[in-house]
């Protein structure tokens, strides 16, 4: 081995070397991402604009979902009367919670955290029936299909209610931490949420919230029967 | 026989391209000064070359010796407060600057037949 090639194999080596971490510095220092520029304003708009679009979507969903009842009936005319009616009431009974369901959907965690010193004084770390009802709303509002709360099944007539110092959810008492479960597209209703400012609100009072996508999620019945005292259908024929 | 090093270099850009090799941004730093360091390595070296002072343990322990002093230099910097990492680049920097200069007159001096430095 000569001198002078050497030489050139140290040159070369230093200048691997050299290719090396100056290519990895190029791609760790990553181009800086883009900023938002749209005023407040412009914001607004885009967020009513949507919002005006999911309500769409959701009135098509409820057409073409009643659209397939149609079908399933027209198709069900040719079957035992019997069961169609069953399978009906069945169905029924799934829309207004009487049945255990299961689907996809996710899990929403609210864990107290570990209060830090000054922050104790600020916010009272209690949730209330508010915050409760607060997540409901949003969820029910962005097309969740079915949501119990530590296992209480939330349904069209159910109260989230404070009495002394618990929440009452269907007249049964609840209490921290509150684990609630959804069925319902994650990919909306999570970011649906995130935007109502659920997380910031429950760091306020030091609480914590994660959120758990699940593929097959299963929510319960609501555990109480409904009785009626007052309301009759209305009839056909003396309306 | 020449452009062996410029293959060197292509071949090592390539492999830190396609390795997808990243550094965490905390330590983004601390590489960009080895990078300097190296460079500055690589002009003095090739400086010596020209006017035939070149050395070859001299070169390679200053590689590495030079990029761990900058950057420990840098590491030292950071845990004491105090921009020292500023030093290393200063360093560097003049100094490549003059290798360059001085690798440019050679040149021009060969290009005019004149004996070198």
């Amino acid at each position: 081995m000569t001198r002078d090639l050497k030489v050139v194999l140290t040159f070369t080596f230093v200048c691997f070397i050299l290719g090396l971490m100056v290519a990895v510095q190029y791609a760790s220092t990553s181009l800086p991402e883009e900023r938002e520029t749209r005023g407040l304003n412009d914001l607004r708009l885009e967020l009513k604009k949507e919002r005006e679009r999911s309500q769409a979507l959701l009135e098509e969903i409820a057409k073409y979902n009643q659209l397939l009842q149609q079908y399933e009936r027209s198709l069900a005319q040719d079957q035992d009367p019997l069961e169609v009616m069953e399978k009906e009431r069945l169905r029924l009974r799934e829309m207004i919670g009487l049945e255990e369901v299961q689907g996809k959907g996710f899990i929403i965690r609210i864990e107290q955290r570990e209060l830090e010193g000054k922050e104790a004084y600020e916010f009272d770390p209690v949730i209330y029936d508010e915050d409760l009802r607060l997540i409901v709303n949003e969820l029910n509002a962005y097309g969740a299909e079915a949501i119990a709360i530590n296992g209480q099944r939330i349904i069209a007539t159910s109260a989230i209610r404070n009495v002394q110092d618990r929440i009452l959810i269907n007249t049964i008492p609840v209490s921290p931490p509150y684990e609630i479960k959804v069925i319902g597209d994650p990919s909306t209703l999570i970011p649906a949420l995130k935007l109502a400012g659920l997380e910031e609100y429950f760091d306020m009072v030091s609480h914590h919230v994660t959120f758990e996508e699940k593929a097959l999620l299963t929510v319960p019945a609501y555990s109480q029967s409904i009785e009626f005292q007052f309301l009759k259908p209305v009839k056909e024929d003396n309306r | 026989m020449k452009w062996l090093p410029v293959l060197g270099l292509v071949v090592g850009i390539l492999l830190g391209l396609t390795s997808n090799l990243t550094v965490p941004p905390a330590y983004a730093n601390y590489l960009s000064i080895a990078v300097l360091a190296a460079l500055d390595t690589l002009f003095g070296g090739l400086r010596a070359y020209l006017q035939s002072a070149f050395d070859i343990e001299v070169f390679v322990s200053g590689f590495f010796f030079n990029t761990l002093l900058a950057v420990g230099l840098a590491f030292l910097g950071v845990h004491l407060g105090i921009d020292l990492y500023l030093a290393a680049i200063f360093a560097f920097g003049v100094r490549l600057f003059n290798n360059i200069a001085v690798i440019r007159r050679i040149l021009l001096n060969k290009r005019a037949g004149k004996p070198s430095v």
